[in-house]
């Protein structure tokens, strides 16, 4: 096929003039990758379909804004980023973390962790991993999320985030103390 | 029933080298993107991202480097201003004459003044 050896720069300025079928390209190439990035934001199936699938809209409407100075994976992983980072902080307006709850709230978070280890492995990690750092400010929780489950470097958080390096690095600092103290409350040991 | 006192059987390092490994189903999003983009070119929002640079580009005239920047230039206005349109103690003296000191002086009836 003659879309698979194009290039993304090729793509991308047939898709700018308005050719889907280049767009098509791009996320099929693409999408496997940002789910990869998203996963870690939102376990969920169904969620994380519709969070990719944002991330695609957005890269179209700012299509024009990139740059092929930097790889356009690099550049969709940010916009992908941005997007986990828009969905943590909705979630953050519609609670479902284990503060909501009320008093049970260590009990039930014991109580899904002990019920999930006896059923399938698969994801629960993750959400169990994510329930917890959902007790979280938005802006913490992207930071670990990066940070510790996408291993990415403080410069590449910094740069998806438009926040200074020296600013990530102090938010990262208390981010860490915050996810301590969190762990103290439900007795996980680090 | 679970019991308060019962621990999870991982720490959190554990738990993030496990997630770690862990790997999301296959998606295709390639269709509901495709869609989605053919209802907005029909109805005309994909348009929108020129208003968006136009807001961009107004929101980006109020960042802290352009208005650090934007004040210093109106500062140094105004002491251009300032420095440009110093009136001379001459110039004050002879020509300006104040009423109140006039009406003091015993030159004029008071009601002159009014």
């Amino acid at each position: 096929m003659e879309s698979d050896t194009e290039t993304d720069q090729q793509l991308v300025e047939r898709a700018c003039k308005g050719d889907l079928g280049a767009f098509d390209q791009l996320v099929v190439r693409h999408q496997g990758m940002i789910s990869r990035c998203l996963f870690r934001f939102c376990p969920h199936q169904s969620d994380l379909e519709d969070l990719v699938q944002d991330s695609f809209i957005k890269a179209y409407r700012k299509l024009h804004l990139w740059k092929p100075t930097a790889p356009f994976e690099n550049w969709l992983r940010r916009i992908a980023y941005n997007t986990g980072h828009d969905y943590f902080r909705r979630s953050k307006r519609t609670p479902t973390s284990l503060s909501s709850l009320g008093e049970d709230s260590n009990e039930l978070l014991l109580g899904r962790i002990e019920d999930k280890t006896d059923v399938q492995e698969e994801y629960q990690v993750t959400e169990q991993v994510q329930q917890l750092l959902a007790e979280l400010p938005a802006d913490d929780r992207l930071l670990l999320t990066m940070h510790y489950l996408e291993e990415r470097p403080l410069a590449e958080v910094a740069e998806a985030t438009g926040w200074s390096l020296s600013k990530t690095k102090v938010k990262s600092f208390r981010a860490k103390n915050k996810l301590r103290k969190l762990l103290n409350r439900y007795d996980i040991s680090e | 029933m679970t019991s308060p006192n019962k621990k999870p059987n991982r720490s959190w390092t554990e738990m993030v080298a496990v997630s770690r490994k862990e790997s999301p189903a296959p998606v295709n999003v390639r269709y509901g993107v495709r869609a989605e983009l053919e209802s907005m070119l029909r109805s005309g929002t994909v348009q929108d991202k020129r208003e968006t640079d136009w807001i961009n580009a107004l929101v980006n005239l109020f960042n802290p480097s352009l208005v650090k920047v934007g004040v210093a230039a109106v500062f140094v206005c105004m002491l251009a201003i300032d420095l440009s349109t110093t009136i001379s103690n001459a110039e004050s003296e002879t020509e300006f004459e104040d009423p109140l000191v006039t009406l003091y002086s015993g030159e004029g009836e008071w009601s002159d003044w009014l």
